[in-house]
């Protein structure tokens, strides 16, 4: 390979400068009952009721098709303008709009212009939609191309927490959500699942498309497009496949207009062959392309990141049983994957386990530990009269994974006291303890619900916490360090188990 | 940046020996340059899409959500044959990884800021308005959030700061081939884009026009 000069993505980049900025008070449902053309050829963001955010929309998305920026750019772009602005989600958006232009909304959701989640999505979603109308308008108006691949296949091409079809329950795992599921959608727009219902393919420049995008069925999240992404937040693209390999699974048939060579490609391509030695063209190989070999270059792709996935296992493996200090971030992924746990969830635990792990070492309190949505800072402080860290340690061994419980447990709130529960223990904050207020929520008791313990009273012995579920790390004892390691053999023999069938 | 780079088509198979003998014959190899130039394509979107759907290291590492640049970087790639060369081109930072070392220096008077934690990945440090430089030990810098910056500050805490962003000079990112494709894949689509070529050729001769 020989590498040249960097070019951007030139038609994407001009359909984007063909586009008009369009300010609108208008919300999603209602920009949905706008014509997809008309929608097409602006530039646009449910609610964004000034032109200077577009103006800076409009800057991110050149310099990402330009590759000279990304998304965090382009959202840093938005987030200064918003400022500038004076912006103020629950104030009504813009102060230079009239008052009840716009609904008031609740910071860092959806509706929030400003938010990372918001910001994220309009900038995505823009991006991707310049970038696959360039890819459909090359690959279908193109002659030669659309004779040598002339179908699409709808496939994942960005993973999801939550795959659309699916809904997470509390516990964390996943329900079937009936006709939400990308098949049921394909279907709905007229379209034809191949082998055994696991391929969703049509023909290029086929209404399949067309109607998927406007969300036949009945489907209100639609973007209007004939290409991806064709509903919002959606993982899934398009993917060309070869003639042969279309022919074979029955997709079109050789009397199919698109199987047919064009006309005028007969005539392109004849008075090239005229001009080349026969016998080059009796020479090789007559077998259809089928995608054999696509399909052997992803076998092969897949086996090398197996083995990465492996290598970085065994590696991790190799330091746990030399009683390394990965254990606990091990933990975490091992969690994460099983239990489907958000990004902010595993990192408030983070924070707590080692907050946690500092106080029962050095005695002393941890102001700030964690912090938890709704609720707001807690601190973990070793003593405090008869309660605190000190009395959870002792009695019930079972504060270190005090910050798991808080970061994942249900919350009940009361006038005075907090309320977390997860699977059968309960741990209680407090804002008063014996007359003195505080700005945090302290960490104050813990009781094993099914147990039935009265909080803080019952002691719990060790032997019955390693029968738990989940592993215990447990701390050496005091003098070797205080370096926290996964000592016992029978979690040790655990993870390992779980390492190898996971 | 983007990122274009030529396939290179050479060895003892007899298609490429074919080749060879094509462009010899041929005034204007343009289609069949894009030919072999629409098959590295596509190979290479499976590629980075399949990529898209493993790697997530630093997004796992700090616990947060994965930003997608992979994905984009598949939906970014195009493919064009000129007379010398069929040439692929990816829009995306981060793929000029794949054909060697990637060293990043930061302007004259700044800093580059390396993400530490779920909330700072996929931001810019510039869109948080209450980060303040931090100084640790063995010289190193981090931005924290701004009732963390002090020494005093930290002590009262308990010790603890939260580091949003480490401060760097400069960063050197290793060469990662398998960001694309081996070459062996490479000469096997450019294989595939020769046959599908000179199929067209004979169909065209075949048609009764």
């Amino acid at each position: 390979m020989t590498f040249t000069s960097p070019t951007p993505l030139a038609e994407a980049l001009k359909l984007l400068n063909e586009k008009r900025l369009v300010p609108t008070a208008l919300s999603s449902a209602d920009l949905r009952e706008l014509a997809a053309e008309v929608r097409r050829a602006a530039l646009f963001s449910a609610r964004m009721t000034q032109i200077r955010p577009l103006q800076a929309l409009l800057e991110g998305l050149t310099d990402m098709l330009e590759g000279k920026g990304n998304v965090a750019d382009a959202k840093l772009l938005l987030t200064q303008v918003y400022t500038a602005l004076g912006y103020d989600a629950e104030a009504g958006g813009f102060p230079q709009d009239k008052s009840g232009t716009v609904e008031p909304a609740t910071r860092g959701t959806l509706r929030d212009l400003a938010s990372q989640r918001r910001m994220e999505l309009t900038i995505t979603t823009n991006y991707r939609m310049l970038a696959n109308e360039a890819f459909v308008k090359r690959t279908t108006e193109d002659e030669q191309r659309r004779y040598q691949f002339p179908c699409y296949e709808l496939v994942r091409i960005e993973p999801r927490i939550t795959p659309r079809g699916f809904i997470r329950r509390k516990g964390g795992d996943l329900d079937i959500a009936p006709g939400e599921d990308w098949p049921s959608r394909f279907v709905a727009a007229g379209g034809e699942l191949y082998e055994k219902g696991t391929r969703m393919i049509a023909p290029k420049g086929s209404d399949v498309w067309v109607q998927l995008g406007a969300g036949a069925g009945g489907y209100r999240d639609t973007l209007g497009n004939p290409f991806a992404p064709f509903a919002f937040g959606s993982g899934y693209g398009l993917r060309e496949l070869p003639r042969g390999e279309c022919l074979l699974i029955g997709v079109i048939t050789e009397d199919d207009v698109i199987a047919k060579m064009p006309v005028t490609l007969q005539g392109a391509l004849k008075a090239q062959a005229k001009k080349i030695d026969p016998k080059i063209l009796e020479e090789f190989d007559d077998l259809e392309d089928d995608g054999e070999w696509l399909r052997l270059a992803k076998a092969k792709q897949d086996k090398v990141e197996a083995a990465r996935k492996l290598r970085n296992r065994v590696e991790t493996m190799a330091v746990l049983m030399n009683g390394g200090t990965r254990g606990g971030a091990l933990l975490g992924w091992l969690t994460r994957r099983k239990h489907g746990w958000t990004p902010l969830q595993m990192q408030e635990t983070r924070k707590g386990m080692k907050a946690m792990r500092e106080v029962i070492t050095s005695k002393e309190d941890r102001l700030g530990a964690m912090n938890l949505p709704g609720v707001g800072l807690v601190d973990f402080r070793w003593s405090i009269g008869p309660r605190g860290v000190r009395r959870i340690y002792e009695d019930h061994k079972i504060a270190r994974r005090i910050p798991l419980i808080l970061a994942r447990g249900k919350v009940t709130q009361g006038k005075a006291r907090v309320f977390v529960d997860y699977k059968g223990h309960r741990v209680v904050l407090a804002k008063d303890l014996f007359g003195k207020p505080s700005n945090h929520w302290v960490l104050t008791g813990y009781r094993d619900k099914e147990k039935s313990h009265p909080m803080n009273s019952v002691k719990i012995p060790i032997q019955q916490s390693l029968r738990s579920r989940s592993l215990h790390v447990l701390r050496e004892p005091e003098g070797a360090g205080g370096r926290e390691q996964i000592t016992t053999l029978r979690a040790r023999c655990k993870l390992l188990a779980q390492l190898l069938h996971s | 940046m983007s990122l274009s780079f030529q396939i290179d088509v050479s060895g003892d198979d007899q298609v490429i020996k074919m080749l060879a003998r094509l462009r010899t014959q041929l005034t204007d190899k343009t289609e069949l340059h894009k030919s072999i130039g629409t098959y590295a394509e596509i190979l290479t979107r499976q590629h980075l899409t399949t990529l898209a759907g493993t790697r997530h290291a630093t997004a796992n590492r700090l616990g947060a959500t994965p930003s997608g640049h992979l994905a984009r970087a598949a939906e970014s790639v195009t493919s064009k044959g000129t007379d010398d060369a069929a040439i692929i081109t990816i829009t995306s930072p981060g793929i000029s990884r794949a054909f060697g070392d990637v060293t990043i220096n930061a302007k004259s008077g700044k800093w580059l800021t390396i993400p530490a934690n779920a909330e700072a990945y996929n931001r810019r440090a510039r869109s948080f308005n209450d980060l303040r430089v931090a100084f640790f030990g063995k010289g190193r810098m981090a931005l924290v959030k701004a009732e963390q910056s002090s020494l005093s500050d930290r002590k009262e805490s308990g010790g603890r700061s939260e580091v949003y962003y480490w401060l760097k000079k400069s960063v050197t990112q290793k060469q990662d081939r398998t960001l694309l494709p081996p070459d062996s894949d490479y000469a096997t689509a450019a294989v595939q884009g020769i046959k599908a070529y000179l199929r067209m050729l004979r169909t065209a001769l075949a048609a009764n026009t």
